[in-house]
């Protein structure tokens, strides 16, 4: 590799002056931020504290379906699980799939976008090709590939980064276009500097900070799609996730044993909710970052 | 009239052509769903058969199924059923494939198209309301919850409210309650068959039960159609020609409505979008309901391994996501005079 | 002055309440103008041209707090668009006012004909002779093909004839440009300000021409008025206030136009004026504080 030779930019052309400190502490003063924020690493830090009323993966018969009340919050469920523990312990799986899956979706999709991003036949047929991998029902063909194969921690993971890949690819590829037709980036093509540099010197800095709305919107999302495809029973057997609970609950709605039903409900509710709400205020003030170097 | 002549070919021409690519598409999409379906590791035979089954009754079970044809024999056998009709039968009732497909379909368009219709009216309506200034802030807050529902926790919320507390709608199993006899089938979905049999009790109740899943799905659906609605509308609101507009005294219903008009083609795009993941969607919302449409059948196909079911399910997702797609994208260009010549 | 003003604005002061306090946009303002004038309104941004733009069509928004009348005479009887409710002002506007905006293609609805918009424009259901006929009067060929277009069909020529055609649709008495050159390169400035004039002979409308560029302003305006922070600074015959300003300020805004063989200065940020008018010559004022 030829060693990336750095270039001073002349002052005139307007180099990517870095964030301001004060911005970035802007985020993290921002209430709706701080909120979400600590609801997710609460939930998700509980799970993982190991430290429940009940244990959530051994039942006690004794008290099946016993009414939320006198030692169990949230009640017992029909296999004698305490409903509030089990609730806890399965943010763990839920949301560490989701992000696992998001942050593979980030990575491929970042370098697909940013190599798509140049102009030329290879990067058109690449699009094409996504509009291509849009169009399947992946929804569909999650389910099925599950159902037939069985499940394990890979697919999901895998079927998560496939569902929301495309999405950071098209968002890349749109930023690092802008960037691209930027001066220092000509300037430096100019100086001769490799493409390769250009790419990962300059594009990929300037494209990391409308990653993170996404990021957050794609956990969300990515925690619904875990929630939808444990609801139809393709998750790990034997492993607690927000939608199998809510799926064994149901059957037991009309007899108003509700607990089962509701908590993990609102869980995987405020959850989601929390991301994309993360993602909606990160986007303004990306946007206002945006809005001030302009 | 020449020039608007001229133009009509320009798109009719586009039209054809994006239509005569349907085929090449479905071609595409048989071939992968045939691989996916079969060379993904699967035992149907042992499913059906067992662990005690002898050797014997394994080749012979195979052979009765066909499985013991070369891959390239059964895909052409696939696609000769395609074009006769033919998907072949299912390995565990078997009836014939493509009879089933069309039985659950109709189940599920009962369903979802009356969900799609209440989700864009609802979705319009409400981007419409939140190009208001005054009352964008409320609109923002219902479709903030909207879209951190799950569709199936949405359905839940309803048959707690609606069901169980109160008792207003028939309990959530199924498309009839168990206690009335069911109307003769002839097109699957028992709403239908109850009108076309003049059963009126069975179709008030069949309604009763339509109510909650399609509550759910136009909820849940209509988060997309509010956000382009709101979106074109404000910056059409805010572009020159509605500052003409304003300035020359149009009455503000008709600045409205040519915002309106030029948000059209990004809502059938959304529209297109939305109605593609109702394919799949209909999978959760029917599994919620006990809903016997098509995503229960594929669901319950996979589960017990019956390829051909299966194979005609993802065929059936993946050609209706192509159609949806491509009809979504011809009604966005023909709404829209930039791209239509 | 004109014995018959169409336009009357009368001490219209006009404040805007936000957050951060209180903002006063206008300021004692008074104005009269006459039909068949064109009265310029120069200013840089920020001068209080938008404000009154808005006032005069009954556009303000509603958190602005307004002291003062204005008074317009194009009817049967004298409007307020001030104190108007919105749905009244907007049927005025519909009747008396064209608004001749920025000249280009995004001022006209891209999904739309250019016919419909002068079915949405006009009244009466012989909208299309009409419309053929205002197009032909601004030299357009083959209106009837115009009619059939979209926007995105029509030259930048053909589009500036359309919107001009669309204000002044109807004879309406009174009409309100707002930069409409904006954008524009110098020759198209010359030809849509031609074409802007012709379309106000015609008609004998008073028109009030919102701009910042004092070149557009001569080839136009009968009279002009100066505003700065949000006062009128001075006021009076065009060529008067362009040969000779009174006004530091105005002096200031000439010297800023380019010219061969002159150094080019920016405004001063003077001292901010108020108060009233006084009547240097006849028929031009200047503000009192400041003035030389």
């Amino acid at each position: 590799m030829s060693a990336p030779t750095t270039v001073t930019t002349p002052s005139i052309i307007d180099a990517p002056a870095p964030p301001p400190k004060a911005r970035s502490t802007r985020i993290f003063r921002d209430p709706v931020i701080l909120g979400c924020l600590g609801w997710i690493v609460f939930l998700v830090g509980w799970s993982l504290s190991g430290l429940f009323p009940h244990s959530p993966t051994v039942a006690d018969p004794g008290v099946l379906l016993h009414a939320p009340g006198g030692g169990y919050l949230f009640g017992v469920d029909q296999d004698g699980y305490d409903v509030l523990s089990r609730t806890v312990y399965a943010a763990k799986f839920d949301v560490l799939m989701a992000l696992s899956g998001a942050l593979v979706a980030a990575v491929t999709g970042t370098w697909l976008g940013i190599l798509m991003s140049s102009e030329g036949r290879l990067s058109a047929l690449a699009t094409r090709g996504l509009d291509v991998f849009q169009a399947v029902p992946l929804l569909v063909v999650a389910v099925a590939v599950i159902g037939l194969v069985g499940t394990s921690r890979t697919i999901l993971v895998v079927i998560i980064a496939a569902i929301n890949t495309p999405l950071f690819i098209r968002l890349v590829q749109a930023e690092a276009r802008l960037v691209r037709k930027r001066g220092y980036v000509a300037v430096a093509r100019v100086y001769g500097v490799s493409e390769r540099t250009i790419r990962w010197r300059h594009i990929l800095p300037n494209v990391t900070g409308v990653l993170f709305p996404q990021f957050s919107l794609s956990v969300g999302y990515a925690i619904a799609s875990v929630g939808a495809l444990s609801f139809l029973g393709l998750s790990e057997p034997g492993s607690a996730s927000w939608g199998s609970m809510i799926k064994a609950g149901i059957p037991l709605l009309p007899l108003n044993q509700w607990w089962m039903v509701v908590f993990p409900s609102l869980a995987l509710f405020t959850v989601v909710l929390a991301f994309s709400e993360l993602s909606h205020r990160l986007q303004g003030h990306v946007e206002q970052i945006r809005g001030g170097s302009r | 009239m020449l020039k608007t002549l001229s133009q009509g070919g320009g798109r009719a021409g586009y039209v054809g052509r994006r239509l005569a690519m349907i085929p090449i598409g479905v071609l595409i999409v048989v071939t992968a769903t045939f691989f996916l379906i079969n060379a993904i590791p699967s035992d149907p035979v042992g499913a059906r058969l067992g662990d005690l089954a002898t050797p014997e009754q394994i080749a012979a079970e195979r052979a009765a199924l066909g499985l013991d044809q070369p891959l390239l024999v059964r895909f052409l056998d696939l696609l000769g059923g395609i074009f006769t009709g033919a998907l072949g039968t299912s390995y565990y009732t078997g009836a014939d494939v493509s009879g089933e497909l069309l039985g659950h379909v109709t189940s599920t368009l009962v369903l979802v198209v009356p969900g799609f219709l209440l989700a864009a009216g609802l979705g319009i309506g409400l981007g419409i309301l939140a190009a208001r200034d005054n009352l964008s802030r409320w609109v923002r807050l219902i479709v903030t919850v909207l879209q951190g529902l799950p569709v199936f926790v949405l359905a839940v919320a309803g048959i707690l409210l609606l069901v169980v507390l109160v008792p207003v709608l028939p309990s959530p199993t199924g498309q009839l309650d168990a206690n009335i006899p069911a109307p003769p089938v002839r097109t699957g979905a028992v709403m239908v068959d109850a009108v076309l049999a003049a059963r009126w009790d069975a179709m008030g109740n069949a309604v009763a039960h339509l109510v909650l899943p399609v509550l759910s799905i136009g909820l849940i659906a209509s988060v997309p159609f509010a956000r382009i609605t709101a979106s074109a509308m404000r910056s059409a609101l805010a572009a020159e020609f509605s500052a003409f507009g304003d300035g020359n005294g149009l009455a503000r219903r008709t600045v409205v409505r040519n915002a309106l008009r030029t948000a059209r083609p990004g809502i059938a795009t959304v529209g297109g979008i939305v109605a593609a993941e109702l394919i799949g969607g209909s999978m959760l919302i029917e599994q919620v309901f006990s809903w016997n449409g098509i995503g229960q059948w594929g669901l319950n196909a996979i589960t017990q391994n019956d390829l051909p079911v299966v194979q005609a399910f993802v065929l059936f997702a993946a050609v209706g996501t192509m159609v949806i797609y491509l009809l979504a994208d011809i009604v966005a260009v023909l709404l829209d005079p930039r791209t239509a010549s | 002055m004109n014995p018959e003003p169409i336009v009357d604005i009368d001490s219209l002061t006009v404040k805007y309440h936000s957050r951060q306090g209180e903002v006063t946009a206008l300021r004692d303002v008074n104005l009269q103008i006459g039909r068949g004038e064109v009265q310029a309104i120069v200013g840089e941004s920020g001068s209080g041209k938008s404000t009154l733009l808005a006032s005069l069509l009954g556009l303000l928004p509603a958190s602005a707090a307004v002291e003062g009348s204005i008074s317009v005479r194009a009817g049967d009887q004298p409007f307020d668009p001030v104190r108007a409710p919105a749905k009244e002002a907007t049927r005025w506007r519909f009747r008396q006012v064209g608004y001749v905006p920025q000249l280009t293609q995004r001022s006209l609805v891209p999904v739309l004909t250019v016919g419909e918009h002068f079915r949405q424009f006009g009244f009466g259901s012989d909208w299309r002779a009409e419309a053929v006929r205002a197009l032909t009067d601004l030299g357009l060929r083959e209106p009837e093909s115009v009619l059939r277009r979209y926007p995105h069909e029509l030259s930048g020529g053909m589009a500036q004839r359309v919107c001009i055609a669309l204000a002044t649709f109807a004879g309406k008495p009174l009409l309100v440009a707002d930069e409409p050159t904006s954008g524009l390169d110098p020759l198209v400035t010359v030809r849509v300000a031609d074409l802007l004039l012709e379309s106000q002979r015609r008609t004998q409308a008073c028109l009030l021409l919102v701009t910042h560029n004092l070149q557009l302003a001569r080839r136009m305006a009968t009279r002009i008025a100066v505003f700065r922070s949000g006062v009128l600074v001075e006021h009076g015959p065009a060529t008067a206030v362009l040969e000779d300003p009174l006004h530091p300020y105005t002096r200031s805004l000439i010297a800023a136009v380019p010219r061969p063989g002159h150094p080019l200065a920016l405004p001063e940020p003077g001292p901010d004026p108020s108060g009233g008018l006084i009547e240097k010559a006849p028929g031009h004022f200047v503000a009192m504080v400041g003035a030389a």
